[in-house]
């Protein structure tokens, strides 16, 4: 494991360690609402099992944190790095980076436009809208691609709808 | 016993069928490389809703018994596993292929699938009912510790990543709390959503963060160029039935290894497939001929992986702890179903339970003449191009989560587990504590509650029951077991060093 996943792991560890105050602190007292219980007793309510997983998230993220900062300073002292990782990303042409980079954001942009039209304009027209959208992202240029997805459309709207009378928008 | 009913319920037509269609998809999808069991089952499973909780099943245990049948079809002709319960069938099943017996290598790992999954069934008949009597004796502090075993299991699948692992067993449980406490009737984390009165449900977290994310992942390969890999073309096969069984003595020790190993929560195909092969290379007579295209070296792992098939469901009928990720879906799936694993699934007068344990061996049997009927037109399914399977599983999962309740609301919490898993994937984070955790949480909440109603609110009632003490013991050594293995490694490499 390089320097950079470490980094990304204390970072996550941060987080969630934070994340873990705010659950304990405000998130789960404004949440849920206390009550007298039914069975008289008030030794365990519907917060104690989430405050003991906030508590067990705060403890196991700084355990977390703790690992990572060592691991970091065992991997600075084998591999004498600085504390800015430099790495060959920075040495490529940066056009076809990013443009790796930010294709899975780009296909979770496709996903919510394409629930949102599966609400709005029901599944058949979201389909016939958005699978050519994606394709052309993925640089598809044979049209009997494009004719098997939209064949699996049909196959999965006769399955829903007519076989198994799911009420599809 | 209603044998009539049990019979005439597995031999339905509409039993059969689900069965194939179960068995036919799940060959596919686990043939196709980075597609794995558990999204086979997750993206089958909406298609249940509607029906018959029995015929449901055979689907899903079709797609789980196909799926890891169907991973030794890429790992035969494109060196590439296409689950990770065939990654020992690579080591042999390749080899051989190169060397012009593509067909016998496919042939072989059938053959040894359906035995392995045939024996592992009749584990499942003859083990079940004994555990279910013995699980009578079970209250509230021995199914909580169950739990934590079960989670300290999945824990443990995550290998050296203990504290991810942890982390996302607490999130699972968070997540198992939102909705009316079922005790109290509070709500709980719904910020005002009447959507999330029943809770966040399994399936669309499952569909998220198995098949969402996978998309969004594959759609990174493609535009990096993907692999070009050389696909060995499929030949017909000349080895004979005889010839595969000269191998029983494997096919019987990997079976009884997988069936082990299923049978314990928190391992796996994937496991009991490379100690299958392991110990077939150690006991050989020639272990020289291993991983250079070996017939023994694809029985020895193809039948350890499917005979897990069967076993993986004692713990989850008996006791309903899910023993890996595929059957925590499989246990979401019975939730969605209102069955309630447990004991009383055993009682005399429920015949569901050993319907499905004779439409399993059934499925096993199915399995033999669909891989050898439809072997070809099965070869050629690794050749789709991943640029189609996108937007297709983008199409399943948004209509998968939506016909669970018919709201899209399910579709968007989808969609956030989907870009979650996406960043759990490149972090590192393991799948199957999430989801196991997710599955069990309420169950675990409850079984805490009670037994601390029990006890009065004391927790010693968890360290004075026999059961309860064995299996917290259990479940702390598996989970300290890598730790305490890694220490012991650290320390002999450092001894071996000086």
């Amino acid at each position: 494991m390089n320097i950079n996943q470490n980094r990304r792991d204390m970072i996550t560890y941060s987080v969630l360690l934070v994340a873990s105050i705010i659950l304990y602190f405000m998130l789960i007292p404004q949440q849920i609402m206390l009550r007298n219980s039914w069975s008289g007793d008030v030794s365990f309510t519907s917060q104690t099992f989430p405050n003991m997983l906030a508590i067990g998230m705060f403890i196991i993220s700084s355990l977390g944190i703790v690992e990572t900062q060592r691991k970091i300073t065992t991997l600075k002292k084998e591999n004498n790095e600085s504390v800015k990782d430099s790495t060959e990303e920075t040495h490529r042409g940066i056009k076809d980076s990013l443009y790796e980079k930010l294709m899975p954001a780009i296909t979770f942009l496709i996903c919510v436009l394409y629930t949102f039209l599966f609400a709005k304009l029901g599944f058949i027209l979201a389909s016939v809208i958005v699978i050519p959208i994606m394709l052309a992202l993925y640089r598809c240029k044979k049209w009997y691609y494009y004719v098997s997805v939209y064949a699996f459309c049909a196959c999965l709207y006769i399955v829903f709808r007519i076989m198994l009378k799911v009420p599809l928008p | 016993m209603d044998w009539g009913n049990i019979l005439s319920a597995i031999f339905s037509p509409m039993s059969l069928l689900m069965m194939n269609i179960g068995l036919f998809a799940g060959i596919i999808i686990g043939a196709l490389p980075g597609l794995n069991v558990v999204f086979a089952i997750a993206v089958l499973l909406p298609l249940t809703f509607g029906m018959d909780s029995i015929q449901g099943m055979y689907l899903l245990l079709g797609a789980y018994c196909g799926a890891c049948y169907g991973g030794s079809i890429s790992a035969i002709l494109l060196n590439t596993p296409g689950t990770p319960a065939a990654c020992a069938t690579v080591f042999d099943g390749y080899p051989l292929a190169q060397k012009g017996r593509a067909g016998d290598a496919l042939k072989t790992a059938l053959v040894a699938s359906v035995v392995g999954g045939v024996l592992s069934c009749l584990s499942l008949i003859f083990f079940a009912p004994q555990l279910a009597k013995m699980a009578l004796s079970f209250q509230a502090p021995e199914y909580f510790a169950l739990c934590i075993f079960g989670m300290s299991a999945a824990i443990g699948i995550a290998g050296e990543k203990i504290i991810k692992g942890l982390l996302m067993v607490i999130l699972g449980l968070f997540l198992s709390t939102v909705g009316i406490d079922s005790t109290e009737g509070v709500q709980r984390f719904m910020f005002g959503n009447s959507y999330l009165l029943a809770g966040i449900k399994p399936v669309t977290v499952m569909l998220g963060i198995f098949a969402l994310s996978e998309i969004l992942v594959k759609s990174k390969e493609i535009v990096q160029g993907g692999q070009r890999v050389t696909v060995i073309k499929y030949q017909k096969a000349s080895i004979r039935m005889k010839e595969i069984f000269m191998y029983w003595k494997t096919m019987l020790r990997s079976s009884a290894i997988g069936i082990i190993i299923g049978a314990i929560p928190g391992t796996g195909a994937a496991i009991s497939a490379m100690m299958s092969y392991n110990e077939a290379k150690r006991m050989s007579k020639n272990p020289e001929e291993f991983g250079q295209g070996s017939v023994d070296g694809v029985v020895a792992p193809e039948t350890g992986n499917n005979a897990t098939t069967g076993a993986t469901l004692i713990p989850l009928l008996t006791l309903g702890i899910p023993g890996d990720a595929a059957v925590a879906v499989l246990l979401g799936a019975l939730t969605m179903q209102n069955i309630i694993p447990g004991p009383s699934l055993f009682s005399r007068d429920n015949i569901w339970v050993y319907c499905i344990m004779g439409g399993m061996l059934l499925i096993n049997i199915f399995m033999f003449f669909q891989g050898s009927v439809f072997i070809r037109v099965l070869a050629n399914v690794i050749k789709v191009p991943t640029v189609i399977l996108l937007p297709c599983i983008l199409m399943l999962s948004t209509i998968g989560s939506f016909a669970i309740s018919n709201v899209v609301f399910d579709v968007s919490v989808m969609l956030v587990f989907g870009l979650l898993g996406y960043f759990m994937k490149t972090d590192g984070f393991p799948f199957p504590p999430l989801v196991i955790s997710l599955v069990l949480g309420n169950f675990m909440e409850t079984n805490l509650r009670r037994s601390l109603i029990l006890s009065k609110g004391s927790i010693g009632i968890f360290f004075t029951r026999p059961i309860c003490v064995v299996i917290l013991v259990v479940a702390v050594l598996s989970l300290i077991y890598p730790i305490i293995k890694r220490t012991i490694q650290k320390v002999q490499m450092k001894n071996s060093a000086t």
